[in-house]
């Protein structure tokens, strides 16, 4: 299955071309990679190689795509990409779009399933899903599908470590012994050096192949190591869980606890649907649970909710979920009115606005920045907020390697000025690396680790 | 039965219902219901709310009837049909399945899978609005904004994630296969099977017997 790009152009409204006459083939039997810095362009592709842009979008395109098979695709947003109920009704509801013989459903669902390790979740209903899981659940509805073009925009952002390195591997053996051609667009390429066939490097409106060799030279160097953390502090906890409990509704994802948390940065590590986003939520008051939560002495449920949110603040995992307003300017000025200290001058949020690359973009509708820019302007208003306590539930998804670096050497800044950072992720950053406390969350118990060896 | 017949059939009892000034034929049509929402086991407590509930506009009209109209049949021949609305339209919400409604709608009513689809991710949705709503309230909180329930943010905020929401939901359909009007095959075929006609056609005579004899 051949895709051949020729002279592809595309623009949104009132914006510069984001891709520029490229010229571009993707071989059959092959495993490409595209990666480039947020807002590059990696996702238009996709949705243009899909067939659902310029349909879904107001902008432009020019030139052609020749290929004569269809696609399946996979976005980059977890959410809001399902039309049925449960997991199995989505799956049949994708393969009676494609007239399979009902007959055959049963089997490929179930093969679909346990390609992607989420048997388990059948007849899970969608909703009730955590973020990676839905992301396991959209590749499996693509593999169930059997298109020879399979389109995946960071289907990995969200997934556990583990889940990943498994999948990819699966992914090779579809390719090899189904013929499929598959492209990938991730940040982190060091899972894919020896694995994917191609790599295209997508900046400033075009699309170049860039040869092996060279991808491995630009990978940040990261030794085997032992990283270790503390499991106590001098400083008194900030917040204090008692006999501390929760469930998703059907089962219990925490078991009664006791822990304490301190400041400085916490790293809150788990596998996929182990609970990490509804502990955020719970301590936000967004969930419900058993037990006490004190943050600085106060049990937060005797607290009112405007008060509680002066001193702990959540950073979304959809960055949507953060925005009041319409444009990134508007967006500023409001965490700048409501800020809690004043902290972060005029000049620190420009230069930090620079550093990002949003100054240009000041006057775009927030809505229509890339994944990865949405993610940047929602860390930077809730930074400027500044309440001393932040929580962050995967603020790496959708960054480039360069706003990874600056938003965790912000982070830590702000650790070592006296805050409590607490965050989430399945990427292998410098927060982690830098991280004073490591929480795991496995097997229902929350558990303070010494040691972790990473490679 | 099938959904799509039990659909007709309820909405052939509503609109004669509407037309026919039968009280006795009002109490016989919701005697049987009750006895239908008895035998398919529906839950009893669900079952007096939505009675109970139903008490509110029914007392409003037979008071009214009574008051101003100072006819006291209109009132209670009100009164009755609501009970008639509100019990049939338990027996088809209470005993019927969105899921299965919506494959019998598509499957042998042939309603455009568009609409089919469009309604079912909708109501899909329902549950996660009142989660979403105060998501927004505790995420403006964190921003030091407080949005009352009169607050134009919140109106503002809920409908653009409603678009949102159905923007990917459009293009998450298509990335699934999804044509609009391309057959599609069903992995649960919804038959309308010479059983249902029967119990169909013979509850439509039952009702004319009972509102027009009596």
């Amino acid at each position: 299955m051949m895709i051949n790009i020729k002279d592809l152009s595309f623009s949104y409204p009132e914006q510069d071309k984001i891709l520029n006459q490229i010229n571009l083939k993707f071989e059959p039997n092959s495993m490409n990679l595209l990666f480039g810095p947020t807002g590059s362009g990696k996702t238009t592709l996709l949705k243009l190689i899909a067939g659902l842009y310029p349909k879904y979008s107001k902008g432009e395109m020019s030139g052609k795509i020749d290929m004569d098979e269809k696609t399946a695709m996979l976005f980059q947003d977890p959410n809001h990409q399902f039309a049925m109920k449960t997991v199995k009704e989505e799956l049949i509801f994708a393969l009676g779009n494609l007239q399979v013989d009902p007959a055959q459903m049963p089997n490929r669902i179930d093969d679909a399933l346990a390609f992607c390790g989420i048997s388990s979740l059948k007849n899970r209903t969608i909703s009730t899903l955590s973020g990676g899981e839905k992301q396991k659940v959209a590749l499996a509805v693509t593999v169930a599908m059997k298109r020879p073009v399979l389109l995946l925009d960071e289907p990995f952002s969200n997934v556990d470590f583990e889940s990943k390195k498994d999948i990819i591997r699966r992914l090779v053996q579809l390719k090899e012994e189904h013929n499929r051609t598959i492209i990938i667009s991730d940040h982190n390429l060091s899972d894919y050096i020896g694995i994917a066939d191609h790599f295209f490097n997508v900046q400033n409106d075009s699309v170049k192949p860039i040869p092996v060799k060279q991808i491995k030279n630009r990978l940040p160097h990261h030794p085997d190591k032992e990283i270790e953390y503390k499991i106590m502090s001098d400083n008194d906890p900030i917040i204090n869980l008692l006999n501390f409990s929760m469930t998703d509704g059907n089962q219990n994802l925490i078991e009664p606890e006791n822990i304490d948390l301190y400041p400085g940065i916490t790293y809150l590590n788990g596998k996929n649907g182990s609970g990490k986003s509804t502990f955020f939520k719970a301590l936000s008051r967004l969930h419900s649970y058993n037990g006490v939560v004190k943050i600085l002495n106060r049990n937060i449920k005797k607290s009112s909710l405007p008060f509680l949110m002066r001193y702990e603040n959540l950073v979304f995992q959809n960055s949507e979920d953060q925005f009041l307003t319409i444009t990134i300017n508007d967006e500023i000025q409001l965490a700048k009115k409501n800020a809690i200290t004043k902290n972060w001058t005029d000049d620190r949020i420009n230069d930090l606005m620079e550093e990002l690359h949003l100054d240009q973009l000041t006057d775009r509708v927030v809505y229509s920045l890339s994944g990865g820019q949405k993610k940047k302007l929602q860390i930077v208003i809730m930074l400027i907020r500044d309440a001393p306590i932040l929580m962050l539930d995967e603020p790496f998804a959708g960054l480039d390697q360069e706003s990874t670096t600056i938003i965790s050497r912000l982070l830590e800044d702000e650790a070592h000025a006296g805050k409590t950072i607490i965050f989430a992720s399945h990427q292998q950053t410098e927060l982690v690396d830098n991280a004073d406390f490591y929480i795991e969350l496995a097997n229902h118990r929350l558990t303070y680790k010494e040691d972790v060896h990473e490679s | 039965m099938n959904p799509s017949l039990k659909f007709i059939l309820v909405l052939i009892i509503a609109l004669e219902v509407s037309f026919t000034n039968s009280i006795v034929g009002n109490v016989i049509l919701i005697v049987v219901g009750l006895l239908y929402l008895l035998v398919k086991r529906v839950k009893l407590k669900r079952l007096l709310w939505i009675l109970l509930i139903a008490v509110i506009p029914a007392i409003g009209l037979l008071i009214s009837q009574v008051l101003y109209a100072k006819s006291s049949h209109a009132g209670i021949l009100l009164f009755t049909r609501i009970y008639v609305y509100v019990i049939y339209g338990a027996a088809f919400t209470l005993t019927t399945k969105l899921y299965e409604l919506v494959n019998s709608l598509e499957q042998n009513l042939h309603l455009p899978s568009k609409f089919v689809y469009g309604v079912m991710a909708a109501f899909n949705l329902l549950p996660e609005i009142q989660a979403e709503v105060n998501k927004i309230k505790t995420a403006s909180l964190m921003r030091g904004v407080k949005l009352h329930w009169w607050s134009p943010t919140l109106y503002f905020r809920a409908i653009l994630s409603a678009i949102r929401w159905s923007e990917n939901l459009a293009q998450g359909m298509e990335s699934h296969g999804f044509v609009e009007g391309q057959s599609r095959t069903f992995y649960e075929p919804v038959k309308i099977t010479m059983v249902d006609w029967l119990v169909f056609v013979f509850n439509v005579i039952l009702l004319q017997a009972i509102l027009l004899l009596l």
